[in-house]
């Protein structure tokens, strides 16, 4: 599992590659951590080398979106795989996330604003 | 054409460690001898070389989620009970029976009553999803997956 971020003018983009199981959350607890006491709120994550997620890993996203949603920032999600967008539609996660095809179209999503 | 069945039987200790190695091994058991057999009832050389990844995401998520229910709320992480995995596959099916050794829960009356973005309990809405039937035994600490093979139905059991 790998994590690496870029500052794309306010917004911080992460890209996530691997698989996030139960033996890789603590890397991603970690390093999600760290974004939430950051001081950048607007953040995207990039999903596009993400290739595996269980319902684990999902309550992890929707516990770092909520610690980012209350200090007014948002978690944009972008460049899902085919069955990880259709997780996100099955558990209707997909109304709770903003999801863009790719990663300029969710950057832009927070320049507009 | 060429009609098979194998089954196989594992035992391990409640340990989350194991989850996602138990998955893995499962699903590329079990397509390794789906894709056997599929190359072996087909004459066109074109597709026996096709990668068919019969069982791909869905079927490893479903492990996964079956395994950690039986683990974390099935043995209540004690590294001292067992959690069982067989599974059965034919021409037709694959089963999958996960079992705990737990009090079970209960299945009859489950229903996934949460709120969108709760942060648990999407386990065994996602193994509906995935899987073409799904049974528990009467106490319910035994789940047994089916999904079939070509075909999908979308059969579900009502719990």
């Amino acid at each position: 599992m790998e994590i690496t971020t870029r500052d794309c003018n306010d917004v911080k983009v992460v890209s996530f590659k691997g698989r996030i199981v139960y033996d890789t959350e603590e890397i991603v607890k970690r390093e999600t951590e760290k974004l939430v006491k950051g001081p950048v709120k607007n953040l995207v994550f990039n999903f596009g080398e993400l290739t595996y997620i269980n319902s684990s890993g999902l309550g992890l996203l929707i516990n770092v979106l909520k610690q980012i949603r209350a200090a007014k920032g948002d978690v944009k999600l972008s460049n899902l795989r085919p069955e990880l967008m259709e997780l996100f539609k099955i558990t209707s996660l997909n109304s709770v996330f903003d999801i863009s095809p790719d990663e300029e179209t969710a950057v832009n999503k927070f320049i507009k604003k | 054409m060429i009609l098979f069945e194998n089954q196989l039987y594992i035992e391990f200790p409640s340990k989350r460690d194991y989850i996602d190695f138990v998955s893995n091994k499962v699903v590329s058991a079990v397509n390794t001898i789906a894709q056997e057999v599929h190359s072996q009832n087909i004459t066109d050389d074109a597709l026996i070389s096709q990668d068919l990844n019969i069982f791909g995401f869905g079927m490893n998520l479903s492990i996964d989620e079956a395994l950690k229910n039986a683990i974390v709320h099935g043995n209540k992480a004690d590294p001292r009970k067992k959690v069982a995995l067989s599974y059965y596959i034919n021409s037709e099916r694959l089963e999958i029976i996960v079992r705990d050794e737990g009090i079970g829960f209960d299945h009859k009356n489950y229903k996934a009553n949460m709120e969108v973005d709760a942060e648990a309990g999407r386990g065994l809405l996602l193994i509906n999803n995935f899987m073409d039937e799904i049974k528990f035994n009467e106490p319910g600490n035994e789940i047994k997956m089916i999904k079939y093979l070509g075909k999908s139905k979308t059969a579900r059991e009502d719990f």
